[in-house]
C-alpha cells in the first residue's frame, strides 16, 4: 500500500553532520597540525587541502538548503524502511566478514583469510551446499598459500 | 615515424600479444559473469599487471577493457540483465531477438558493431592525440588549470545525481591526493607520523578498494535483498535463425558507422562516458529508422547502435588522457593508475617521453580488437554458458581478489587495510549519491591540478588579477560556472 509522507529530516541534517563535520575536523585540526608552512614556498603546503576543504564545506551548506527547502516530499512504500534496513544488514554483514578476513590475514596469513572470507561470504550469501563452499574454497585458498605464506 | 614502427613492432612481440589475448578472454569472461563490471575488473586486474613490462601491462588491462564492453552484451541479450548501466540499451531490442530465438543473431551483430566502432575509434585516437598534444603544450599552466577545474566540473556534473555532491566527490579526491610529502618543500602533509603515507594515499588501495571490492558490497547488497536473475537461456532455434546474412550485415552496416561516430564525440568529453553514448546512439538510430524498423520489439540496428557506441567510447577516450593527461571515464582513470604505477606519467609530453610506449599501446589496441573478434566469434556460444556461475561464488572470490591484489603491491597490511577502508567509503557514498567515479578522478588529476596551479602563482607572482590576461582560462572558468549553474537545475543520469 502507497502512502504520502514527507522525507524526514534526519538524513538531510545527518548528512550535513557528517560531511560538515569531516570538513570542519579538516580545516580546524587536521590541516593545522598536519601541515607545515614555508614562507619560501609559492605555494603553501595547506592551501589546496584548506581550499577543497572549505569548498566542500560550502557544498554541503548548499546542499542541506536545498534539501531544507524542496521538503522534498515523496511517495513510498509503506514496507520501504524495513526493506531499506535489511538492504544495510546485508552489505554490512558482507563488511564485517571482509574486515574478519583481514584480521586473520594480519594474524595468520592468506590461507586464514580463504578460510574465513570464501566461506564466510558464501554462507552469508545463503549458499547452503556445503560441498561446493568446501570445493570453491579450496581451490581459491590453494594456489595463493604457497605465494604469500 | 621510426618510432611508430618500432611501438607496432613492441606489440606484435610475442609477451605483448599474449597479454592482450589473456585480457581479451578475461575481459569477455568478465563481462559475461554477472556482478562484474568493467571498472571492477580493471581494478582487481591492475595488481595483477604489477609484474609485466608496460606495454603489456597497459596492453592485458586494454584488452580486459574492450572485451568486457562486448561481453557485457552477452547478459543483456540472453538473459535481459545488464551488467553495467551502458548495457541496458542492448536489453531493449537484444532480449526480444533472443524471444524470437535470433539470440545467436544478435550476439553476431553486437559482436561486429564493438570491434568496427573499437577500430575505428582506435583510429581516430591514433589521428587526433598527437596534434592535440602538440596544441596542449602550448597551453599555459594557467589555461590547464581551468581546464582541469572545466573537466571535473563537467564529470561531476554527469556522473552525480546531484551537482553540489558530484563536486563534494571530486573534491575529497583531491584533498586526499595531497596526503604525502609536499612536492615543493618535502613537509609531510596529512601523514599522521604513517611512513607509508610518504608517498601518498596508494592509488591502487584506493582504486581496487573504490571500485571491485564496494561493488562487491553492492552485489552482496542486492543479492540478497532482490534474489537472484532468472537465468533464462536462449532457447534452441533453427540455423536460419541463428545466422547472420550478408544482407542483414548490410542493412546494419550504416547504424554501426554511425554509431561509431557518436560513440568517438562521446568519448572525446570527459565525464559522458559509455552510458550517455549507448542510448544516445540508440535514440538516434531509433529517431532515423526506417519503414519496417521495429525498434523495441527485436531490431538488430538498435543492438548494433547500443554495443557500436558503447565500445567505440573506450578508445576514445584516451583522447584526452594522452593528449591532455585528463581521464575522460573512469576506464580512462584507471589506465592512468595502471601507467603511473609503470612510472609513466599521462599528459602532452607522454609522447616525448615514451612516444614508442605510446605507440605500442596503439598497436595492442589494433591487435586486440583482431583479438576481440576471433575469441568472440570462436567463444560467442562457450561465453555465454558463463552466465550461469552463481553470485555466490564471484562475490567471494572477487573479494579474496581484492585483499590479495592491495596486498601484493607494497607486502604490506596497510594497503589492504587502506583498501578495506575505502570500500566501505565507497559504499557509504554509494548509498548516499556521491559519485565513486568524479572522486577517483579527482584524486588522479589532483597532483597535476596542484602542479600547474603551483606554475600558474609562480608565473602570476601571486597577483590573481593576472588571470584577466588569459582569455581562453577566463573562458574556461566562465564555462565551468555555467555548467555548475546549469546542471543545478536539471539533473542527468546517474553513472557508478
Amino acid at each position: 500500500m502507497m502512502r504520502r509522507r514527507t522525507v524526514p529530516l534526519w538524513p538531510v541534517l545527518g548528512e550535513l553532520a557528517v560531511v560538515g563535520g569531516a570538513s570542519l575536523l579538516a580545516l580546524f585540526w587536521i590541516i593545522p597540525t598536519q601541515t607545515t608552512a614555508d614562507p619560501f614556498a609559492a605555494l603553501q603546503p595547506g592551501l589546496v587541502p584548506n581550499v577543497c576543504a572549505t569548498a566542500i564545506l560550502v557544498l554541503i551548506l548548499i546542499q542541506t538548503w536545498n534539501g531544507l527547502r524542496k521538503g522534498r516530499a515523496a511517495e513510498e512504500e509503506a514496507a520501504g524502511d524495513a526493506a531499506q534496513a535489511h538492504s544495510w544488514r546485508s552489505a554490512l554483514g558482507a563488511m564485517a566478514i571482509t574486515i574478519a578476513g583481514v584480521l586473520a590475514f594480519h594474524l595468520a596469513g592468506l590461507l586464514a583469510t580463504s578460510l574465513v572470507v570464501i566461506p564466510g561470504l558464501m554462507l552469508w550469501l545463503g549458499e547452503r551446499r556445503y560441498p561446493r563452499v568446501g570445493v570453491v574454497t579450496l581451490c581459491c585458498a590453494l594456489p595463493f598459500t604457497p605465494l604469500f605464506n | 615515424m621510426d618510432l611508430l614502427w618500432a611501438g607496432f613492432g613492441d606489440a606484435l612481440q610475442a609477451d605483448a600479444l599474449f597479454f592482450v589475448f589473456l585480457g581479451i578472454v578475461l575481459g569477455y569472461a568478465v563481462g559475461v559473469l554477472p556482478g562484474l563490471n568493467r571498472p571492477a575488473a580493471l581494478a582487481v586486474a591492475i595488481p595483477l599487471s604489477y609484474y609485466m613490462s608496460p606495454l603489456s601491462a597497459i596492453a592485458f588491462l586494454i584488452g580486459i577493457a574492450k572485451a568486457s564492453g562486448a561481453g557485457g552484451a552477452t547478459t543483456a541479450i540472453l538473459l535481459n540483465t545488464p551488467g553495467e548501466p551502458n548495457a541496458a540499451a542492448t536489453c531493449l531490442d537484444g532480449y526480444p531477438l533472443t524471444r524470437q530465438g535470433k539470440g545467436e543473431q544478435a550476439l553476431k551483430v553486437a559482436l561486429y558493431g564493438s570491434v568496427i566502432g573499437d577500430v575505428l575509434a582506435t583510429v581516430a585516437l591514433i589521428a587526433l592525440a598527437l596534434p592535440l598534444a602538440k596544441v596542449a603544450l602550448k597551453i599555459g599552466p594557467m589555461e590547464m588549470t581551468a581546464l582541469m577545474l572545466l573537466s571535473l566540473t563537467f564529470i561531476a556534473a554527469l556522473s552525480a545525481e546531484s551537482m553540489s555532491r558530484g563536486l563534494i566527490s571530486g573534491l575529497l579526491g583531491i584533498f586526499l591526493a595531497t596526503v604525502g610529502l609536499d612536492p615543493e618543500s618535502a613537509t609531510p602533509r596529512m601523514t599522521f607520523d604513517y611512513i607509508e603515507l610518504m608517498d601518498g594515499v596508494p592509488l591502487l588501495a584506493i582504486t581496487v578498494g573504490m571500485l571491485a571490492l564496494t561493488e562487491m558490497f553492492i552485489q552482496a547488497e542486492e543479492y540478497l535483498t532482490r534474489g537472484p536473475e532468472a537465468a533464462v537461456q536462449a532457447g534452441s532455434s533453427s540455423k536460419e535463425l541463428r545466422r547472420l546474412s550478408m544482407s542483414e550485415f548490410r542493412r546494419v552496416l550504416p547504424t554501426i558507422l554511425k554509431s561509431s561516430l557518436a560513440g568517438i564525440g562521446i568519448g572525446i568529453i570527459p565525464g559522458l562516458g559509455p552510458t550517455v553514448a549507448s542510448f544516445l546512439s540508440y535514440a538516434m538510430a531509433k529517431k532515423t529508422a526506417k519503414p519496417g524498423d521495429c525498434f523495441g520489439k527485436g531490431e538488430l540496428k538498435g543492438v548494433a547502435a547500443a554495443e557500436t557506441a558503447d565500445n567505440a567510447v573506450v578508445p576514445a577516450s584516451l583522447i584526452p588522457l594522452f593528449a591532455l593527461g585528463l581521464p575522460g571515464s573512469v576506464s580512462a582513470a584507471i589506465l592512468i593508475a595502471a601507467l603511473m604505477i609503470h612510472g609513466v606519467t599521462p599528459g602532452p609530453r607522454i609522447f616525448e617521453e615514451n612516444g614508442q610506449l605510446v605507440y605500442g599501446i596503439y598497436g595492442a589496441m589494433l591487435v586486440a580488437s583482431l583479438f576481440m573478434l576471433l575469441v568472440g566469434r570462436v567463444g560467442l556460444m562457450a561465453f555465454a554458458k558463463l552466465t550461469l556461475v552463481p553470485q555466490t561464488i564471484i562475490i567471494p572470490v572477487v573479494t579474496l581478489l581484492c585483499v590479495v591484489g592491495a596486498y601484493v603491491e607494497s607486502r604490506s597490511m596497510f594497503s589492504v587495510q587502506i583498501m578495506v577502508g575505502f570500500a566501505v567509503l565507497g559504499y557509504l557514498m554509494h548509498r548516499f549519491n556521491y559519485s565513486r567515479v568524479t572522486f577517483l578522478i579527482g584524486f588522479v588529476i589532483g597532483p597535476l591540478f596542484e602542479l600547474s596551479l603551483r606554475q600558474s602563482i609562480i608565473i602570476s607572482q601571486g597577483n590573481p588579477y593576472v588571470v584577466l590576461q588569459h582569455p581562453v582560462a577566463l573562458a574556461l572558468i566562465a564555462v565551468a560556472v555555467l555548467t555548475s549553474l546549469l546542471f543545478t537545475r536539471s539533473r542527468p543520469a546517474t553513472q557508478v
